[in-house]
Parts: C-alpha cells; sequence; structure tokens
C-alpha cells in the first residue's frame, strides 16, 4: 500500500459523520479542559482514553489527538484572562497575555494565541513528517549528561524570566522550587528524603498542586479584596491587526516552533518547557521595551512553542514507543490498548498508524482553530463576570484538579499550602513561574547528575568531552557571565579601551 | 474600533514595579525590610537543608557524588549565595539593626491590614472546605456549603442569584465529572 | 440582610439534611453493589496499567458495574497500595500491581506480604539483553567480561527495588561472577531500556515486555532470559536460551520475573473475594487477553488466589532474603512473617 492509500484511509475516518462530531467533541472537549485552571491536558488524555476503551482504533486515536491538540491550546484562554494558566504549558502566555487583558486588548491577545497555537501546531507536524528518523538519533544522543546539563540551561534563564524585578528574586525562585523538587523518595537509592515520615510526601510534590497553588490562590484569594480589582471593558480589535501581528513575528515563530518540536522530542521535558525557551528566547533577542506589560510578541512565542511540543512530543512516541512528555505518555498507553505498536516496529507492522496520526493533527489544528476562535467570544465575557462570583467556582474546579490527578486528598492540601505560599510569594514579588521550572525540573536534574558522576566514576571530564554537552556549558556560561556585574563592567571596560585605541 | 478605556489602578504599578524605566536598574521601593526578613528566613532554610542533607549521604552510605545527599546541597547551598546576595542587597543604604526593626514594626502593621485579614478570611473559609467539609461530607454538598459561605461573605449578588448560580455550578460539575467521566470526586 | 441569612440558613439546614438520606444508610447487598475502583500505582502505560485495565474491560461486563481506573504514582507502588489499604477493606478498591514483597523489607511501608490477596494474571520474564553494536554476543562473554573488568561493566534497570535489580540480586547468589557488575539506576523500565539502546549502558536485566519491539527489530539482542526453558517470543526470529543452559547454577533461583495482577487486602471478605476471582479468571480467557500475550512477550497464566498467594510468600522468601543479604534492603522478612526458608 502507498502513502496515499494510507492518506485516504486516515481522511475516511476524519471526513465521516461519526468522525466529525467526535473531532469536534473531542477538541471542544479539550480546550475547555485546558481553559480550566487544574485540568489539564494529562488528564484530558486520560480521561478519554479510560472512555473510548472499546472504541474502534482509529476513531479512538482521533478524539485522543483531538482531545490533547485543544487542551495544549485552551490554556491561553484562562492565562490571559484569569492570570491563572489552565495547563502548565500555558504559564508562559499569562506573563504577556495578562497584562494584555488588564489594557483592554483581550480579544486581540486570544486571538494571536489561538492563531500561533495553530501555528505552532502545524509546524509540528512538518516536523513529525519530515524529521522524525533524525529527531529520533538526536534524542538518543541525550544521554545523562546532556539532560543535566539541560537543567541547568532551564534555571539559568530563570533570571530572565522576572517580569521586572530583580533577576536574583527569580533565581531564588528558582532555587526554592528546585529544593522542593528533592522531596520524596530519589531516583537512585529510594532513599526517602525530606519527607518527615510523611508516606504521601515519599511520592514527591507533584507539578499540578504547586502550579494551582502559586498562580491560581493569589487571583482567587485577590477576589476577597475589592478594592484591587475594576472591571475593564474590552475593546473590539480588527482581525487585520491580529494577522499583522503574525506576519511580523515569522521569525518568531518559527523560532518558537524548533525550540517547541525539540523541547517535545527530548523525554522528560514537554510542552510546559517549550512554551517558557520559546519565550524566553524570544524576549532575549527582542529589542522591545515593554516585555513583562503586556508585549504581545511574548504571547505568539509562547503559544507556538508549546503546540509545536505536541508535535515534538509525538515523534519519540511513533519511533521508539517513548513518551517526549506527560500527555504523551498517555497517548502511548491508549496506542497500546488498542493494539498499535508505535516504535521501530511501526513501517513495518502498521505503517498506516502514522498517517493515521498525521491526518489526525492536522484536522485537529484546524477544528481547533475554528472552535477556539468561536468560544472565545464568549470566554472573553468571562472578564464581564464580577471575580466574587468567578473566583468561587474556579476555586473549587481547582480542588477538583488537584484531586484528580492522582487521585488524593493529599494533594488538594499540598495545593492549599502552596496556595499561602503562593500568595507570599506574589506580595514579595518572587515570580512564580522560575518556581514551577524548578519542580519540573528538579528530580532530572538529580537523577542525570548522579547517573553521569556514577557511570564515570566520580569525573566531569565526561561532561567537557562529548560535544552536545560541550556546547550546553559554553552556552550557559556565555548566558550566566553577562549577568554579574563585575564581569559586565569588564566587558565594558574592554570595549572601552577598544574604542580608545581607534 | 471602539474607545479604550483603560484605568490603571495600583495594582498593576505595583506588578511591574522595581526596574527604573531611564536606566534600567532595580530602584528601591520601600520594601527592603522585607527582603531583609526573607533572606534571613532563606539563610535558615539552607542551613537547615543542608544539614539534613548531610544526613541524607552519611546514612546511605556511599560515595558523595553517588548519594542523595550531592543535590540538595547544591541546591541548598545555591539558595545560601542567593539569600546572602538579597540581604546585602536589603542592607544598602542602613543597618541590620533598623532593618530589624523595621521588620518588627510591620509585623503588627501587617497584621491589621485589610488585605491580610480579607485573605485570612479568604484562606479560613477554604481550609474548612477541605479540612474538615469535604472529609465529611458528599462532594456536592460540600461544595454548596463553601459557595454559599464565600457569596455571602462577599455579598456577591443577590440570594436568589447565588443560590442559582451555585446550583448550576456544582450540578453542571458534578455531572461532567461523576456521570459522564465517572471520575472519583474528593 | 437578617431575613436573607435566615434564608440561607436553612437552606444549608435542608441540604444537610439531603445528604445524609441520600448520602449514607445503604444497605448491604451481595457484592458488587456499586462501582469499584481500580488504583494502578504507577504511570499509565506500564505494565501494571495496562494489565489492569485489561482485566477490568471484562470484568465490568462480568460484574455488572462500571470499574474506574485511576492512577497513583509513587514511591515505587507504595502510595496507591497505601491508599487502598485505608479504604475499607470491602473489596470496592484494588490494586494492578505485581507480587507484592517489597515494600516492607526496603522500608516503604508497614504491610506484610500476608496482607495482601493476589490474583497473577501475567507472568514476565526478565531478560538479559544488550544493544545490537555490543561486543557480547553470548552470556557467557557477558559474565567474563564482568568478572574480568569490576565495576566498569554497566547494567540499567529501573532502580532499586526493581524487577531487573532483584533478578541481578538473585542471580549474583547462583552467578558469583555477577557480583563485579555496576548498578545503574533509572526512573523506569522503559528508560532503563531506552539507555540500553542509546549505549549508556552495556545491559540491561529488565522484564520482557519492556523491550519486545526493540528485540522483534534487532535493536536489542536477548542473550539470556531467566525462565526455566528456553523462552520463544511471538515476532523474535531466535530462541532466547534459558540462563541455566550457560549456568546450570543458576537452576535453582528460575524463574526470575514478575507476576502482575490483581491486588487487594486479604481480609476482606472470602465470599467478596471469590466473586472477584471468579470474574478475574473469566476475563484470563478472553481473545483479548491471549492477544496481549503474544504482542507484549509475557505469558498468560491466570493463577488462582491460592496459587498466586503461595507465589507471593515463595517469592517473598526466596528474593526477600537475598535482598536483604546483600544488603540491598535495609530490614530482614522476618519482621514481615516470612522466616527464613
Amino acid at each position: 500500500m502507498s502513502a496515499l492509500n494510507y492518506i485516504s484511509m486516515a481522511l475516511d475516518v476524519v471526513v465521516s459523520p461519526v468522525g466529525v462530531v467526535s473531532l469536534f467533541l473531542s477538541v471542544l472537549l479539550g480546550l475547555i479542559f485546558g481553559m480550566l485552571p487544574g485540568l489539564t491536558a494529562t488528564m484530558a488524555v486520560a480521561l478519554l482514553t479510560g472512555l473510548t476503551y472499546s472504541f474502534d482504533g482509529p476513531l479512538a486515536v482521533l478524539i485522543l489527538i483531538g482531545v490533547y491538540i485543544g487542551a495544549i491550546s485552551g490554556g491561553c484562554q484562562s492565562a490571559v484572562l484569569l492570570n491563572i494558566p489552565g495547563t502548565p504549558a500555558s504559564a508562559a502566555t499569562a506573563v504577556e497575555g495578562y497584562p494584555l487583558a488588564r489594557q483592554g486588548k483581550a480579544g486581540l491577545a486570544i486571538f494571536v494565541s489561538n492563531a500561533s497555537s495553530f501555528s505552532g501546531t502545524m509546524l509540528g507536524i512538518v516536523c513529525v513528517v519530515l524529521f522524525t528518523p533524525l529527531l529520533t538519533r538526536a534524542a538518543l544522543k541525550f544521554n545523562s549528561q546532556e539532560m543535566f546539563l539541560l537543567t541547568v540551561f532551564g534555571i539559568v534563564i530563570c533570571g530572565n524570566l522576572t517580569s521586572g524585578g530583580r533577576p536574583v528574586k527569580g533565581w531564588i525562585s528558582g532555587f526554592i522550587g528546585l529544593l522542593f523538587s528533592q522531596v520524596g523518595l530519589d531516583t537512585v537509592n529510594s532513599m526517602a528524603r525530606y519527607s518527615f515520615g510523611i508516606i504521601n510526601l515519599t511520592a514527591g510534590i507533584s507539578l499540578l498542586p504547586v502550579m494551582i497553588g502559586l498562580f491560581g490562590f493569589p487571583e482567587i484569594v485577590d477576589a476577597f479584596n475589592p478594592e484591587s480589582r475594576t472591571i475593564i471593558p474590552v475593546s473590539k480589535f480588527r482581525i487585520k491587526e491580529g494577522f499583522a501581528v503574525l506576519r511580523r513575528n515569522i521569525v518568531n515563530v518559527v523560532r518558537s516552533a524548533i525550540l517547541g518540536v525539540t523541547m517535545g522530542a527530548i523525554p522528560g521535558v514537554g510542552e510546559d518547557t517549550g512554551g517558557w525557551l520559546s519565550y524566553w528566547a524570544e524576549k532575549r533577542s527582542s529589542k522591545k521595551t515593554g516585555w513583562g506589560k503586556g508585549e504581545i510578541d511574548g504571547v505568539v512565542s509562547s503559544e507556538t512553542g508549546n503546540n509545536a511540543a505536541v508535535g515534538g512530543a509525538i515523534i519519540p512516541v511513533l519511533s521508539l514507543a517513548i513518551p517526549g512528555s506527560a500527555p504523551a505518555a498517555v497517548l502511548l498507553a491508549a496506542f497500546w490498548m488498542h493494539g498499535y505498536r508505535p516504535g521501530p516496529l511501526l513501517m513495518q507492522d502498521t505503517p498506516e498508524f502514522l498517517y493515521y496520526v498525521v491526518v489526525f493533527m492536522v484536522f485537529s489544528a484546524f477544528m481547533m482553530w475554528l472552535l477556539a476562535s468561536n468560544i472565545s467570544r464568549f470566554t472573553v465575557k468571562i472578564l464581564q463576570i464580577k471575580n466574587e462570583i468567578l473566583m468561587p467556582i474556579i476555586f473549587v474546579c481547582c480542588v477538583i484538579g488537584a484531586f484528580v490527578v492522582s487521585n488524593r486528598m493529599f494533594d488538594v492540601k499540598l495545593m492549599f499550602a502552596f496556595g499561602i505560599l503562593g500568595i507570599v510569594m506574589r506580595q514579595l514579588k518572587y515570580p512564580a513561574a522560575p518556581f514551577l521550572l524548578g519542580i519540573i525540573l528538579g528530580n532530572m536534574a538529580d537523577e542525570n547528575l548522579r547517573r553521569a558522576l556514577i557511570l564515570n566514576k566520580g569525573s566531569i571530564a565526561s561532561f567537557f568531552t562529548r560535544p552536545i554537552s560541550l556546547f550546553f556549558i559554553v552556552f550557559i556560561l556565555a548566558l550566566l557571565v553577562p549577568q554579574f556585574p563585575i564581569a559586565a563592567k569588564l566587558v565594558k571596560g574592554i570595549k572601552q579601551r577598544r574604542r580608545k585605541k581607534s | 474600533m471602539a474607545e479604550e478605556k483603560t484605568t490603571q489602578e495600583p495594582a498593576d504599578e505595583d506588578r511591574f514595579a522595581g526596574i527604573d524605566p531611564v536606566t534600567g536598574a532595580a530602584r528601591s521601593d520601600g520594601k527592603e525590610h522585607l527582603d531583609f526578613a526573607t533572606a534571613v528566613l532563606l539563610l535558615g532554610v539552607s542551613i537547615f537543608s543542608v544539614i539534613l542533607a548531610y544526613g541524607y549521604y552519611v546514612s546511605s552510605g556511599k560515595v558523595f557524588y553517588a548519594s542523595p545527599g550531592l543535590m540538595p546541597v547544591i541546591i541548598a547551598g545555591g539558595v545560601f549565595l542567593l539569600a546572602l546576595s538579597l540581604l546585602v542587597q536589603s542592607l544598602k543604604g542602613s543597618s541590620v539593626k533598623e532593618r530589624a526593626g523595621q521588620v518588627c514594626e510591620a509585623i503588627p502593621r501587617g497584621l491589621k491590614s485589610k488585605r491580610f485579614l480579607n485573605s485570612s478570611a479568604a484562606l479560613g473559609m477554604f481550609w474548612v472546605y477541605i479540612f474538615i467539609l469535604l472529609e465529611f461530607l458528599p462532594f456536592w454538598l460540600a461544595s454548596l456549603s463553601l459557595l454559599f459561605a464565600v457569596f455571602a461573605y462577599l455579598k456577591a449578588s443577590s440570594l436568589i442569584k447565588c443560590i442559582i448560580i451555585a446550583g448550576c455550578s456544582i450540578g453542571g460539575i458534578v455531572l461532567l465529572f461523576q456521570v459522564a467521566f465517572r471520575v472519583p470526586l474528593p | 440582610m437578617k431575613l436573607s441569612r435566615k434564608i440561607l440558613c436553612a437552606a444549608l439546614i435542608l441540604l444537610a439534611a439531603a445528604g445524609t438520606v441520600f448520602g449514607g444508610g445503604r444497605q448491604a447487598q451481595t457484592f458488587p453493589a456499586k462501582d469499584i475502583t481500580l488504583i494502578v500505582p504507577w504511570n499509565p502505560g506500564g505494565s501494571s496499567d495496562l494489565i489492569g485495565r485489561l482485566l477490568a474491560a471484562d470484568m465490568e461486563k462480568t460484574l455488572g458495574v462500571k470499574i474506574t481506573v485511576v492512577n497513583t504514582p509513587g514511591a515505587t507502588g507504595t502510595v496507591g497500595m497505601n491508599d487502598c489499604f485505608l479504604k475499607p477493606h470491602d473489596g470496592y478498591t484494588l490494586i494492578a500491581n505485581a507480587t507484592p514483597y517489597t515494600h516492607g523489607i526496603l522500608g516503604l511501608a508497614n504491610w506484610k506480604p500476608a496482607d495482601w490477596s493476589f490474583l497473577g494474571a501475567y507472568y514476565v520474564p526478565g531478560i538479559i539483553a544488550v544493544n545490537k553494536n555490543s561486543p557480547y554476543k553470548t552470556i557467557k562473554q557477558l559474565v567474563d567480561a564482568i568478572a574480568a573488568n569490576p565495576g566498569k561493566i554497566t547494567g540499567g534497570t529501573a532502580g532499586v527495588g526493581s524487577s531487573g535489580f532483584v533478578n541481578m540480586e538473585v542471580l549474583k547468589s547462583a552467578i558469583p561472577e555477577l557480583k563485579n557488575y555496576e548498578h545503574i539506576s533509572y526512573s523506569g523500565g522503559a528508560p532503563a531500556v531506552t539507555a540500553t539502546l542509546a549505549g549508556e549502558v552495556v545491559f540491561t536485566p529488565q522484564l520482557s515486555n519492556e523491550m519486545i519491539d526493540l528485540l522483534r527489530s534487532g535493536d536489542l539482542i536477548a542473550l539470556a532470559t531467566l525462565t526455566v526453558d528456553d523462552l520463544k517470543l511471538d515476532g523474535v526470529s531466535y530462541t532466547i536460551p534459558s540462563i541455566k543452559n550457560a549456568y546450570p547454577a543458576a537452576a535453582k533461583i528460575l524463574p526470575c520475573g514478575d507476576a502482575f495482577g490483581l491486588l487487594f487486602p486479604s481480609d476482606v471478605p472470602q465470599e467478596t473475594q471469590k466473586i472477584l476471582e471468579s470474574a478475574y479468571l473469566k476475563a484470563c480467557q478472553t481473545e483479548a487477553a491471549k492477544k496481549f500475550a503474544a504482542e507484549k512477550g509475557v505469558v498468560l497464566q491466570a493463577m488462582t488466589l491460592d496459587e498466586s498467594n503461595a507465589l507471593t510468600i515463595a517469592d517473598a522468601k526466596l528474593k526477600g532474603w537475598i535482598l536483604y543479604d546483600s544488603g540491598a534492603a535495609p530490614k530482614p522478612p522476618a519482621d514481615f512473617g516470612i522466616p527464613r526458608p
């Protein structure tokens, strides 16, 4: 059978009435899940996996891909409108998107988010089709040393993620996040750390309760302080303006997509990191001064990045049966449940599967854009609802979200504790985003550093002899050094001397 | 294009303060005493963590670089250095005594502030919900109670509207999760 | 405001009354009278998860109630199992996992192996595999290399307490040369297998289903299997020799692997246990169950309650004491009701 045959088989599934309705419902559901703080993409895929267990294989795959893309894209709505990211992947969008909403530009921000999500998804699909073998080989080259340096890199960029204020607060936030990530059983020796005898703590601190607590609670509690909020009417925007933003940002979009796909393809990092890295990259290379106060380019970068990571995460699923991110892991499990065998035998045993996935992704992207644009007309009205009514309901959703992750009340209590921390941090102007990154990256850093050292009997020479490692080290130093005033003065001094000479 | 009515209230400026827009340098925001207090706290936390981490290293019986104590020591060490830097920054133009005095003054002031009282009320209600209501009551009842209590406290809307909104939202949630997805609720 | 406050209070009291009327007081009927929860104490996609969901899908039909599957990972399965233990022991909360003998001796939990009833559906053998570019073509070459280069030959497992790790510890007692291998931990079976594929470690002694596709594609070569007989897996072109062919001393500790299935506290009422057992046995007879075995390279055993519980005790005796004696487990199995064999 040729590629065209497979594509037409896939089209048969999508274009059928059952297919269209299923796609519509699943993307819609994904968007809603993405929008509601506390309900994540991973959860959405997991819930639908259970629901579609007895469905026909291709239909189930269509539904799951639809909900996955919908959920990752939907997070931007609550990030922009409420400053509470609907999923961790959209945390970066909130930084610029929310100030935009407070300036009355919510409509524009959401339009641009959706368009960027669409672009990111499509570019991600292109990479799946073209680069799967290449990226798979590259992902395999990422051994413990590279993974560790990747986490270091992630922490280093924390200093730049603060929206105003001093970088040191960003780093402190990041490091405290790292410290909290160490709670629980360590992966190498299974020794309980910082758990003080509480069994539930030995499982570690999961990401979602922390995210909801840090980002959500300050907003929710703000509703109890009525002076701090006024209702801002939403100004209409012309679609032309939205497209103009995108046209301006073509380089941004492409770069964010590449970074997103790469982060997705590396197992262990996923859409969350994809969004942040793209945001940071754009911020660094941008000459604009409005960062932190509503820079639309930031929204473009983070939404493109996190959606491109979806394609990226699916690449190792298809080629190695290794998930590139948490939702992709559930997707992989679902594939297995339906008898598909992603992995090295994919093209031999069930070659049509690849085409199914690609075609479904394309249609999901279009459906997502269609639905998201139409929903946003309603969701933007959420800004008009009094906080006093909205926030308590959001709180209940958060409680559910924290519970459903691992089915434990403990996570809800954890969310409460981190909520208090989040409120304090907000008061003291510590950014929450680096903390989140710290929790995400901490265990990865620990595991990989120790493994690299154990493999090399304590010598760090291997970090310098492996090419990718070395590249990372140089890059990280290049980022770090200018941050320190001494170094900056040195560089200035050298430049001045050179100018005097010439 | 409709007119843009933007009212920037103090809360927004608060969020973005800290950088002098002209020189780009961090400017004093009158809150250094809080930084001072945080720095001291963090120093304590990092030392505590290092001590515990050393204990993990010893009890694991492995070489240091392979022990579970490695990463916590590195991280806690980092926190220590960063807290020191924060401490130094907060002491610029002032002294330890002065800052400590400012902190002591600020505490009772803060405890009496409206913001603190409102936030505590909120957290109190949430605490009761999570730790007490959800343990003993079925989900829908606990959540309805919470919403009623919060709406009443915030004087959110007329009584009828409150009941309707609370009922609809909880009903919708229960419908979606328990019926449609069969997901256990807290 | 006063009147509306009164109404509010009245409403709350009415609700409370309604809650108690509808919430509690359903009489005990024949099991199962309500939905069952299956806790998988691992992330989705793993062996426990897939097997649990497979069995649940069919048992739903037999029992006539919905079985909701939830994932509660953490602490190598302890958190999820603890959650189940804390709920009423009435048979409405089940666990999908492997034989439960490691948690106590590793200091993770206080329960004994006898506190759990087990229904072992599948047996998953351990396989020692290397990268296709590896210089070691037979198990003897690998073992000789390990003996000759102490601490240099690395083996990747899913961590202390994982099947791969336990397999190696047990093998060490029969094949002393293996003592010199260097153990490298990963956060799961899949990363350990991937690391072998990527060449970061020399070999991996993990479970068959974790590497089955790579064995089929030839990216990984299986040097030996830890079953009593030679193993022929669907789709793998060669027969994997049992390790006892090269090392007869190993015969006494074979088979080395894990049995996966369903668990519930052993003090669940006997009649309920029997009902669960018969539904489970029916689920094991389905086409889907047999297909799973062939696809994943595992053995469908469908052991009864008694057989499974006996296996748990046998495993705990043999492997538990080996783990304790080698220093991998801090607590002796005797503390958990398992005397020395």
